[in-house]
């Protein structure tokens, strides 16, 4: 989606900022070795490539100076009682001293991330920002700050 | 960091039953996708530009963003001397995939970040290397999250000081990680000269899931060789050996059961097979197993089991024993671990295995099974045991054990029987050990149990064995005493005394000590001739029996009356008990002047030596 607007699906919800463009990728699935895939949301503002890894490789080559991404991860339900998980809610305004240039998964010149691991309603999820460069850091925050803000995340039924 | 092995592959059916037979540990099972072609998979993995595009041999080797400032981590076996493990300071921080790798012929390659430990002096730097992989070290702040979730979120203090990568799920290489999974495919090519190249073989694809040499099978000591007959092939390292069966899977074979099993399996001739199994934890104890064999028809056929406790170390156990271990519950049941290698017996007949049943890591009691082709495999333990090794077990009077131990009749008495075989496996003679609280373990065989067990054995008037068996000094003669748990009586107990050329007579209740204070019958009486003869003479209840040289009459106008030489046999002429002198009241004692002399109800005997018996 790109443009303001609303987004939802797999019991996440958000409004995406103008210029933005926002991707949900799912749905949970079990692989043929036994592992489990849960959804992952990406959201950037710029044209988010098609393919894509879930913390971003693919994506954060294409980044410029102004360039901002973020990546919301789900985990398995398990994960949401254990202590890398115990922060509760969405985080939301994050400021520029969050983000570091060694906090990324892959370390790219001009870069800097943001990690937070948390649990909404028994669900586990990684939020993971990347700002471009300093340009970013104005605007681009801005914008995360306010996807963040509007995310919503719902408590999923569970399967009788 | 835990590497557990799992059950895989062919005769799972079989494999599951022995695991389950064994005790063992729930493992998970691990499910290769489906190998496809070669070509289709090597262009899958290895992007065009590895195939189609000229590349340098380093970035052949290392693939792309192998430099330093590529933004990626190096991997562990750059830096750690080839082990493919997370270093000492660091935790398994989570873990990705790439599917269809061709470094892991086809299935699914894992990457494993290894993040370090806090307060661990990791600082970023660039890897002293000569090989392609300079990819930096704990220089990005980054966590997974798929693994170890009881440490908590720290921002900026858990750095990625490397990878290690396997074609192993992590969450089977490693419990502390989650089957939650992220694939990212950009880092598929990415790879190390310490690494297993493009296709490698099963073993060394295995052998670098569980870290390369600084893992628990070592340094790589041969080249892959071919099994004999078809069966696989297999490589042995420093502290092992990996076996890719044509029938069954891959199978590693490490310390400590490797040091039992080296020079028996592999190549050489082989007693007990190939691995059917990974070692797998058993439940009980702390131990740990692994079975061996080979195939047969459409399963396998299990030749041995490697088993092992850290109290007694790793020992095989062998068929048939180790059918007999198996039904009487294994490691858990009545014999415990095995404390020795099963090994044939001295006549090479039969084979036999040491057990010690073990409590908070002591030996509660030893064990054994010795199987005969003839007599079957029996097992016996504790203080039978102790005595039928120290009378030469197999090879002594009481030869192979022909039943379990059994209940004894009485509370705490237990028992095996025994037979000696001849030749052609037949029983030659019988025997038995008796254990009880009050006697401790007697061993009672040959003519003396023959005659025991034709009274009753242990529930006859004579019960249960006393005392080990004496035999004479001139080796004609053996006796042993018995004697009821409880409530003895003047005609329960006894003895048996065998004689060469005799027969072997009870000598029963207040008889016995007569005969043994007779020395045993080297005094006067002799050895006894006949068993105890009861009548009753005028109202007076006899007990009396004949020895060699004399007899012993006793009655209550004349206990335990020993009579010998010519006034035994006049009392005999004169009708004996129903004769004119009645019952004798008492022994024959020798006078002051050398005379002898006897007391009868109605008499008196007195031998004058040179003159003869008058009275």
């Amino acid at each position: 989606m790109t443009g303001i607007g609303r987004l939802e699906s797999h019991g996440i919800s958000l409004l995406v900022p103008r210029g933005w463009e926002a991707r949900f990728n799912g749905p949970a699935a079990r692989h043929d070795d036994g592992g489990d895939a849960h959804p992952y949301l990406h959201a950037a503002n710029f044209a988010l490539p098609a393919h894509r890894a879930p913390f971003g490789a693919g994506v954060v080559g294409e980044m410029g100076p102004a360039s901002a991404f973020v990546a919301l991860l789900e985990y398995g339900p398990e994960g949401a009682a254990t202590p890398l998980f115990g922060s509760r809610g969405v985080p939301v305004r994050l400021q520029g001293g969050d983000f570091s240039a060694s906090t990324l998964q892959r370390s790219v010149r001009g870069q800097s991330g943001c990690q937070r691991f948390f649990h909404v309603h028994g669900r586990a999820f990684c939020l993971y920002v990347v700002l471009g460069g300093r340009v970013a850091h104005q605007r681009g925050l801005e914008d995360v700050n306010a996807l963040l803000w509007s995310l919503r995340v719902h408590a999923l039924s569970v399967a009788p | 960091m835990k590497v557990t092995t799992t059950l895989s592959s062919a005769p799972d059916a079989v494999l599951r039953r022995l695991s389950r037979a064994l005790g063992g540990a729930t493992w998970s099972r691990r499910s290769f996708l489906v190998r496809t072609s070669l070509f289709g998979s090597a262009l899958a993995t290895e992007p065009r530009a590895f195939v189609l595009e000229p590349r340098s041999a380093y970035e052949a080797v290392c693939g792309p963003e192998a430099d330093c400032g590529g933004g990626f981590t190096a991997f562990c076996c750059t830096i750690d001397h080839g082990t493919n493990l997370c270093p000492e300071g660091t935790f398994v921080g989570g873990w990705w995939k790439a599917d269809r790798s061709a470094f892991c012929r086809g299935a699914a390659r894992y990457y494993v970040d290894c993040n370090g430990n806090a307060g661990w002096p990791w600082h970023c730097h660039c890897p002293e290397t000569a090989g392609c992989d300079r990819r930096h070290v704990a220089c990005v702040q980054f966590r997974y999250g798929n693994c170890h979730l009881e440490i908590p979120e720290r921002a900026y203090g858990s750095p990625v000081v490397c990878r290690v990568v396997t074609c192993t799920p992590p969450w089977v290489w490693d419990e502390s990680c989650t089957t939650t999974s992220f694939i990212d495919e950009f880092t598929a090519a990415q790879s190390a000269p310490c690494l297993p190249k493009p296709w490698p073989s099963k073993v060394i694809m295995r052998w670098s899931d569980l870290g390369g040499p600084g893992g628990p099978l070592g340094k790589q000591e041969t080249q892959i060789e071919r099994l004999p007959f078809g069966n696989g092939t297999w490589a042995r390292f420093r502290y092992g050996a990996i076996f890719d069966l044509a029938w069954g899977g891959v199978r590693v074979v490490e310390e400590p059961v490797w040091a039992s099993v080296r020079g028996r399996t592999g190549s050489t001739p082989t007693s007990i097979g190939y691995p059917l199994e990974d070692r797998v934890a058993l439940l009980e104890g702390d131990g740990w197993a692994q079975a061996f064999g080979h195939k047969k028809g459409s399963g396998v056929d299990e030749l041995a089991l490697a088993v092992g406790v850290r109290a007694l170390g790793t020992h095989l156990v062998a068929q048939p024993v180790l059918a007999k271990w198996r039904a009487l519950g294994a490691q858990g049941g009545v014999l415990g671990y095995p404390s020795r290698d099963t090994g044939p017996t001295a006549d090479g007949t039969s084979t036999y295995g040491y057990f010690s049943k073990l409590q908070h890591g002591r030996t509660v009691y030893r064990g054994a099974i010795y199987a005969n082709p003839s007599v079957g495999a029996h097992w016996l333990r504790g203080a039978i045991l102790d005595t039928y090794k120290a009378l030469q077990s197999e090879a002594g009077p009481l030869g192979y054990p022909t039943s379990d131990e059994l209940r004894g009749g009485a509370p705490h008495a237990t028992y095996n029987d025994f037979a000696v075989l001849d030749a052609a496996g037949r029983v030659a003679s019988r025997g038995a050990i008796f254990s009880t609280l009050e006697f401790g373990a007697r061993p009672v065989t040959g003519p003396i149990y023959e005659k025991w067990v034709a009274l009753g054995a242990q529930q006859g008037s004579l019960g249960f064995p006393r005392a080990d068996p004496t035999t004479t000094p001139d080796g004609l003669t053996s006796f042993e005493a018995f004697s009821p748990l409880k409530s003895a009586t003047s005609t329960t107990g006894g003895g048996i005394v065998a004689t060469k050329g005799v027969g072997a007579f009870a000598v029963l209740g207040s008889l016995f000590p007569v005969w043994l204070a007779d020395l045993g019958g080297a005094g006067v009486l002799g050895v006894p001739t006949a068993d105890e003869v009861d009548q009753n003479v005028e109202g007076v209840a006899l007990r009396s029996q004949r020895f060699a040289t004399g007899a012993v009459f006793d009655s209550a106008v004349g206990r335990g009356c020993v009579l010998y030489g010519p006034i035994l046999t006049t009392y005999g002429q004169r009708g004996g008990p129903t004769g004119s002198l009645g019952l004798p009241t008492s022994s024959v004692v020798v006078l002051g002047n050398g005379d002898e002399q006897a007391s009868f109800q109605y008499g008196t005997l007195t031998y004058v030596p040179g003159q003869g018996v008058s009275g």
